[in-house]
């Protein structure tokens, strides 16, 4: 039983009264969502529009990345038709595809904010002699129950690629050149790695100071006079000079040096780029003179040491021994074993040959698997012999590369000065004619050559 | 998908009612509170939409003290809806007890707005 007062039946509104003012309401209620819906067409219309005239690529794709509308600005990528329905993921280059991936699974979340996240992207185009574009990418979630995925693409490539401060900087980091820049007085302002390896000054130690501490002192004041003429007159300067390296080196500078200058041609810097043409110098001196797989003097080297070697004795009435070395079987293993290994034996051959010589020795290969030993003061049989056997049993330790375990056997062959030949060709002759009798004997083992070698047997 | 009950005698009322909701809601349906209060009980909705004057053992307040005192139902909001000059003070009163209430006839917009937002939507 309810105890608050109890309204009379009678008074409640008939039914069809009640239902009939009920319906009024919605009808107004409907007019009201007539008139909202108007605006809010309105509004779409004008995003549409703007969407539409955007320079940015917007791009709806469902969770899978199938792309389902795209506006003009997305049609540099390829034409509407073939954009439309394909899988935005087939036009991201391969270098990209894990940040599309992480852009893709990051907007899949349900709970991922509305906000825009951002990433970017490498796109090939329709076209193939187009360039790649990079763009900064945006996906937004709509999660207006559409599963639709907002994409919005910037390009990057004609705009800030091009002014990207770091990218000079990494240029300059990378360089073998020397770079300096200077302020119209000739104070440095910056130098990269290359300045610090080729003058020995570090960042640090140059900036501030005046190229002048790199000085030499070897061109004379007319060379100076024309360097700051031409700079004056045509805002460069190229050539060589000497310089000085903090170590007190003098090394020989390619250079070529530039004024910057403002609109009214005020000079505000200069940019100076060199280049070691000594060091440069070196390494092709090097190159002339040793083998390029085991870094052993090559036949170049060995010649002007043995040169060296021959007017030294002569001077000094002193002795010296030449020993021709060769592999025993060594076609056999680059035959089957491959080019690889067979490299491999030879660059070992030169350590282990460089391990027991002294260090004033000369050792040289001459191509293939011909080394030579050229030993100052080494003489007699007994010493020749003592050197021979010990390389030979350093050679014939095994050799490990990969799988492969080589046993090497090797030949020797030596001639003495001035016993067996005073002159460079006789020396070489005989010590090619003691080895092939090594040789000839079954290998592991050296021959000191003697006179009935040049017997025929 | 939240569930609301709707508890009134008027068909035509519960029928425009439901196809206000039906697309956002599951909608079930009583006819007078004996009804309604059972149907309660046994689906536990989110939401009530009771209307006070109803024929039968237990009219619209009754049913509203009978959800307030059952434990199961501590969760369930409740839209009172009453027809025009027909609220007490008394009766007022008691409608207070309801998370919101209405008079009849109601905007369907404002319906659907104050159940969005006691439902957390």
């Amino acid at each position: 039983m309810s105890d608050h007062p109890v309204v009379s039946p009678d008074s409640m509104p008939e039914n069809g009264e009640m239902l009939h003012e009920q319906l009024y309401r919605y009808a107004e209620d409907l007019q009201l969502m007539v008139a909202r819906n108007r605006e809010l067409e309105n509004t779409y219309q004008l995003l549409n529009e703007l969407v539409k005239s955007s320079n940015d690529m917007h791009l709806v794709t469902d969770k899978e990345g199938v792309i389902l509308e795209t506006n003009p600005a997305a049609w540099q990528i390829a034409e509407q038709e073939l954009l439309e329905r394909s899988n935005l993921e087939n036009w991201v280059l391969a270098s990209h595809l894990d940040q599309f991936n992480a852009l893709l699974d990051y907007a899949r979340q349900d709970d991922a904010p509305l906000a825009a996240q951002e990433g970017r992207l490498l796109l090939r185009r329709r076209r193939d002699d187009a360039p790649a574009m990079l763009v900064s990418a945006q996906i937004v979630n709509q999660h207006n129950g559409t599963d639709h995925l907002h994409w919005i693409l910037r390009e990057l490539t004609q705009h800030n690629a091009e002014y990207d401060p770091t990218m000079s900087a990494t240029l300059l980091l990378n360089t073998v050149e020397g770079v300096m820049v200077t302020d119209q007085n000739g104070k440095i302002l910056a130098v990269n790695p290359a300045f610090t390896h080729i003058t020995g000054y570090s960042q640090s130690e140059a900036i501030g100071q005046n190229p002048r501490m790199l000085n030499s002192g070897t061109q004379d004041k007319q060379f100076y006079r024309e360097f700051w003429q031409s700079l004056f007159e045509k805002g460069n300067w190229k050539g060589e000079l000497y310089n000085k390296r903090k170590n007190g080196e003098i090394f020989l500078q390619r250079l070529s040096v530039s004024a910057v200058r403002d609109d009214e041609g005020k000079t505000l810097s200069y940019i100076c780029i060199f280049f070691d043409q000594t060091q440069a110098e070196k390494k092709l001196v090097h190159l002339a003179h040793h083998d390029v797989l085991t870094g052993l003097a090559n036949r170049v080297l060995l010649g002007d040491r043995l040169m060296q070697q021959l007017s030294k004795a002569r001077r000094s009435d002193g002795q010296f021994t030449l020993i021709f070395i060769d592999l025993d079987r060594f076609k056999q293993i680059n035959d089957t074993l491959g080019h690889a290994i067979g490299d491999a034996v030879l660059c070992e051959t030169a350590a282990r040959l460089i391990a027991t010589v002294r260090e004033s020795d000369t050792v040289a290969r001459l191509g293939g698997d011909e080394f030579i030993i050229l030993a100052g003061d080494l003489a007699g049989d007994e010493d020749i012999r003592m050197l021979c056997d010990k390389t030979i049993a350093a050679l014939s330790e095994p050799m490990q590369f990969d799988e492969h375990e080589i046993h090497i056997g090797s030949s020797f062959g030596c001639a003495e000065y001035p016993r067996h030949g005073d002159t460079e060709a006789l020396l070489m002759l005989h010590a090619d004619q003691a080895m092939y009798q090594a040789k000839s004997t079954g290998g592991s083992t050296c021959v000191i050559y003697h006179a009935d070698i040049d017997l025929p047997c | 998908m939240k569930k609301i009950l709707l508890v009134d005698d008027h068909t035509d009322i519960r029928r425009l009612v439901r196809i206000t909701l039906g697309s956002t809601f599951e909608v079930f349906e009583a006819e007078d509170g004996v009804k309604g209060l059972r149907l309660a009980l046994e689906i536990v909705p989110d939401l009530i939409v009771l209307d006070v004057m109803m024929p039968g053992a237990l009219d619209g307040l009754q049913v509203l003290g009978a959800i307030r005192s059952a434990p199961v139902l501590s969760n369930t909001r409740v839209i009172m809806v009453t027809a025009r000059g027909q609220v007490s003070d008394y009766e007022d009163g008691m409608l207070r007890g309801a998370d919101a209430y209405f008079i009849k006839p109601f905007s369907p917009l404002a319906l659907v707005a104050a159940i969005k937002e006691h439902l957390g939507l």
